[in-house]
């Protein structure tokens, strides 16, 4: 993996760990494994999982606020991720408030960070 | 680290970064020095009140602004001044550890101890082993250049 790349992740993890979602978790994994709710085994696994797709918002996010509007085809090739991903990505972030489609290209819709 | 403090060894000399907490950890680095006890000078400590005080982000941000290693030191379970800050630590390092994973950077780059203030001997120890294992790894992937080059 490149410097540039590694980096990109990096800051993707920083903007995921500022982020509510992992904080709530966070905050919340001590009471969860002491009520004994998730085994161990079932909670890293949350975890993993979490992390990896805040990991993937974060990387969407950046190339949002870094260049601006962009269609899900053009937000697949900034960040290597498939499209179908991206998209579901970008739905979630809307619920959340994090993203908002600001305009139209071509076909395709474009989302700008909100 | 300047480039000076590996010159002429053309060995790899790490940078490290630890966080150490004030209560504990910190006045144990302070024994180890007052005990003139040898240990390398790759590690740069930071002063936190409570090891519960680092936030993820900070571990990052060290990554990313070149740091070869994290070191994270607490006091004990059930030790801690602030009753539980540092269970709030480990919780925060095992995030930590499965997002360096996720991100691609090797997760024995960052550690957790529990060091008290009495353990001079063991701070020493701790930073000599995790110089160590960091040479062993090599150079991060983000190291600045000029960073402790020979």
């Amino acid at each position: 993996m490149g410097k540039p790349e590694l980096k990109a992740k990096l800051r993707a993890a920083e903007l995921a760990f500022s982020g509510e979602r992992v904080r709530w978790l966070l905050g919340r994994t001590r009471h969860i494994a002491e009520v004994g709710k998730l085994k161990p085994v079932e909670l890293q696994e949350l975890l993993r999982s979490m992390l990896a797709e805040e990991l993937e918002r974060g990387l969407i996010l950046s190339e949002l606020k870094a260049r601006g509007p962009l269609t899900v085809p053009e937000l697949s090739e900034a960040t290597g991720l498939p499209g179908k991903r991206v998209m579901w990505h970008l739905i979630c972030m809307m619920k959340d408030g994090r993203v908002a489609i600001s305009g139209k290209k071509e076909d395709y819709y474009t989302f700008s960070a909100a | 680290m300047s480039a000076a403090e590996g010159k002429g060894t053309g060995e790899f000399e790490p940078l490290i970064v630890a966080f150490c907490c004030n209560w504990c950890s910190y006045a144990g680095a302070d024994l180890a020095g007052t005990s003139r006890i040898e240990y390398p000078p790759n590690v740069r400590i930071i002063r936190v009140m409570c090891s519960g005080r680092v936030d993820p982000v900070f571990v990052l941000e060290a990554f990313l602004l070149g740091a070869d290693g994290v070191l994270l030191t607490g006091c004990h379970p059930g030790d801690c001044h602030y009753i539980d800050g540092n269970m709030k630590a480990e919780m925060r390092a095992r995030y930590i550890r499965t997002c360096l994973e996720e991100v691609g950077l090797e997760p024995e780059r960052f550690r957790l101890e529990w060091v008290s203030a009495s353990e001079g001997v063991k701070f020493a120890q701790l930073i000599k082993e995790f110089t160590e294992t960091i040479k062993r790894l090599g150079p991060s992937p983000l190291r600045v250049k000029g960073h402790g080059e020979a």
